[in-house]
């Protein structure tokens, strides 16, 4: 057990948990256009909606991580 | 200031309007499709006690105003030119203690930027490719940016893999430093350039019927003068102002993970997760749950709830804290160890056949087709408070 890479850093463990799980989530199944009437809907885009476009610039600002959400991740020198 | 700010938006409005209601007319260029118009109008306000202006003590005081216009106009069956410009009014009460001589109770400032994608859709490969130049500017800030992305569809099973690189060139303008500093030999920085290399991978699938999910990983590197010249820092030695003092290189890599779950036939979990790194130090976890709630096929109301957590840069202290001596220093406390909680309601309204049709030219109809409000409750644990009031508004032009 001491070999294990990741032992030490329960942070990356877990985080490499969820990946896994989510990998294995992956073996999905097929959706036929007919079948996406609830993937279709506005609220199941896989995004942020426009109108929380201030909220992540302020948090982008705010906060010292930035990222991964949509919206810009650089430029703007954020000093405000 | 608002009166002004409100008319130039919907100036800009009428007039992108007028003008793409003139396409067929006056262009060679076919349009085939509905041209989606957005616009969006936001009020920001914060108000704290550790502005890194003044040392990381004294007023975050903060308005922010923001206009977004952003215009989706099919050129061709596979081109799409997608137009977004912005002008944001703000007043800060901490820029304002840059110079203490020239005191007034904030100092208020316009910021505009405009952004340029060209979108290209090959049915063949299903592939799309995007081209994207950008460009913003503060008062002493200029800001460019130049991207290139591509996208792949696989219908079956359903997955979509994105890969988006940006590029911004960043410069100070001016390099306006703490008035007592002014002419010192502490008023110094090794650059006035910001360089950000951008690179966003998104990978999405579905896994059921009312299941899908999204994981992105957005690996960053800026390198050039990643402090801010007027942030002061004062030392526990009492030794006077010195300028905030960050590394000329920072990385950043957040992973995100998104589900979004269609429960029953009028609830849906927006669910978000971010892991965050970088090299100066910090972790972050950011948790996201949104709940729209369906109330028939039009109005949707829908809470949410975030969570941050951080630990702090390895370059920060607070007010009088820092020792003489030491390489970097910054009291800047969005680089704390902190903790963060925003919660708030939206409100959406899509008419299914659209409403308040109105014509700007003879041939093109312009009709309304949503409206969402958004007001959303910020509260970080160092006492900085923060609220946000957003209207998206969306029309089409047929």
């Amino acid at each position: 057990m001491r070999g294990l890479p990741f032992r030490s850093n329960p942070v990356m463990l877990r985080i490499l948990t969820i990946l896994l799980a989510i990998t294995a989530l992956g073996a999905c199944q097929t959706v036929e256009p007919y079948q996406r009437v609830y993937l279709n809907d506005e609220d199941m885009l896989l995004q942020q909606r426009p109108s929380a476009f201030n909220e992540i610039n302020a948090a982008n600002y705010r906060e010292g991580a930035a990222g991964a959400i949509g919206g810009k991740s650089g430029g703007g020198c954020g000093c405000n | 200031m608002w009166l002004q700010l409100i008319f130039l938006s919907l100036m800009s409005l009428v007039s992108i309007t007028y003008l793409v209601g003139q396409t067929p007319d006056s262009s060679r260029v076919k349009i085939t499709h509905e041209i989606d118009v957005n616009f969006l109008f936001s009020y920001y306000q914060q108000d704290g006690n550790h502005s890194a202006v003044t040392g990381g003590m004294g007023s975050e005081k903060l308005e922010d105003l923001a206009s977004i216009l952003v215009v989706n106009v099919p050129l061709d069956s596979s081109r799409t030119l997608t137009v977004s410009g912005g002008l944001t009014y703000y007043s800060s009460a901490s820029n304002d203690n840059i110079d203490f001589r020239v005191s007034s109770a904030s100092k208020k400032e316009f910021r505009g930027d405009l952004d340029l994608t060209l979108s290209k859709y090959n049915a063949a490969t299903g592939t799309t490719r995007k081209y994207q130049f950008g460009a913003s500017l503060d008062v002493d800030y200029l800001s460019t940016s130049l991207g290139y992305g591509w996208t792949k569809l696989w219908p079956s099973p359903n997955r979509q893999l994105s890969f988006n690189g940006k590029f911004y060139f960043d410069s100070w303008v001016w390099l306006i430093y703490p008035e007592e500093l002014r002419g010192t030999e502490r008023a110094q920085v090794p650059t006035n350039k910001r360089l950000t290399y951008n690179l966003s991978i998104d990978y999405s699938w579905t896994i059921n019927k009312r299941l899908q999910a999204a994981i992105i990983a957005e690996p960053t590197y800026q390198h050039g003068l990643l402090s801010t010249p007027f942030h002061r820092v004062f030392l526990a030695d009492s030794l006077g102002t010195f300028l905030e003092t960050l590394p000329q290189d920072r990385f950043k890599l957040p992973l995100a993970l998104r589900l979004h779950y269609f429960a029953g036939d009028f609830i849906v979990m927006r669910f978000y997760y971010r892991f965050f790194v970088d090299s100066w130090g910090i972790k972050a976890h950011t948790v996201n749950l949104e709940v729209p709630f369906k109330f028939g096929p039009t109005f949707t109301v829908f809470p949410f709830y975030r969570y941050h957590t951080q630990s702090a840069a390895n370059y920060f202290a607070p007010f009088q804290t820092h020792r003489f001596g030491e390489r970097y220093y910054t009291s800047d406390f969005d680089l704390s160890d902190l903790h963060s909680h925003r919660y708030g309601l939206g409100v959406r309204f899509t008419p299914l056949k659209g409403i308040a049709r109105f014509k700007w030219s003879k041939r093109k109809l312009t009709e309304f087709k949503g409206f969402e409000l958004r007001y959303a409750n910020y509260q970080r644990e160092d006492g900085l408070d923060a609220w946000n009031i957003s209207v998206n508004t969306s029309f089409v032009i047929r």
